[in-house]
């Protein structure tokens, strides 16, 4: 069928889907907000008396360090998953293996996050 | 086999000698990797911990095993040397530090500072520790 567009029209029909930016910028914004949460969990765990179960239970129980915790775990696997994904399309040439791989990687985040979150709020529950 | 083509060859990955600056964009992407690994093990801590004593005590011991040790001291180093090299990577995104003189010495004090905040972690973490 002929296409009776204008070259403009065309280049238009077939331009930016308006998200370009949107993976890049969410790398970042993951990245910024893990700076502070990363050395705050760094120096939280270092400075645990010991490595009982009970030691951990009561700080979880804590609501700020349960709060901090999760937003490490899911900001984390936020940006983990965005970063792996961009590994994946780098250098997994043959489509329907990179296809497949991605499908996985975004099943095993989702995954993750929901089993840190239930861990969490259960060991919540268990320190009070 | 010998090279016998005369003709002038670009330095590919065998011949160039890498530049600081490479071997450190590949540590970030090879940390970058660990670290999505290293947070499943995390969130498998986590839910060890979840699920009782036996199941925690389990993770101890693998843990505390010397490959568990070895595990666990890479992801500490990844974490520091991906948010150190990631600070980097910030400031490069508002245009400022890519003139080389500034890549190198920015990329030294990144290794200088990732080694140093990992051992600092584990001193911390040693002085803090009740040993019984």
């Amino acid at each position: 069928m002929t296409d009776f567009r204008s070259p403009l029209g065309r280049a238009k029909g077939l331009g930016s889907a308006q998200e370009g930016s949107h993976h890049f910028w969410l790398q970042r914004l993951t990245a910024v907000f893990l700076i502070p949460l990363t050395l705050w969990l760094g120096i939280a765990i270092a400075m645990l008396p010991n490595i009982q179960l009970a030691t951990l239970q009561a700080w979880v129980a804590f609501p700020v360090n349960a709060a901090l915790l999760t937003a490490f775990l899911f900001i984390g696997l936020h940006h983990a998953n965005l970063g792996l994904q961009v590994i994946l399309q780098d250098y997994i040439a043959h489509y329907p293996t990179r296809l497949a791989l991605l499908i996985l990687l975004q099943f095993t985040s989702l995954l993750a996050a929901l089993v840190a979150l239930i861990a969490v709020i259960k060991l919540l529950l268990s320190g009070v | 086999m010998t090279w016998n083509d005369k003709r002038p060859m670009a330095p590919h990955l065998q011949i160039y000698r890498l530049p600081l600056t490479a071997w450190l964009s590949i540590l970030h992407r090879g940390t970058g990797a660990v670290l999505y690994v290293g947070l499943l093990l995390v969130v498998a801590v986590l839910y060890a911990a979840a699920s009782g004593e036996v199941a925690w005590r389990a993770m101890q011991t693998l843990l505390s095993s010397w490959l568990g040790q070895v595990v666990v001291f890479g992801f500490v180093f990844s974490l520091y040397y991906h948010l150190c090299n990631g600070l980097r990577h910030l400031l490069w995104d508002t245009g400022k530090g890519l003139s080389l003189d500034t890549l190198r010495w920015s990329g030294w004090l990144v290794l200088g500072g990732s080694v140093s905040l990992t051992l600092l972690t584990y001193l911390l973490s040693f002085l803090v520790r009740v040993h019984d």
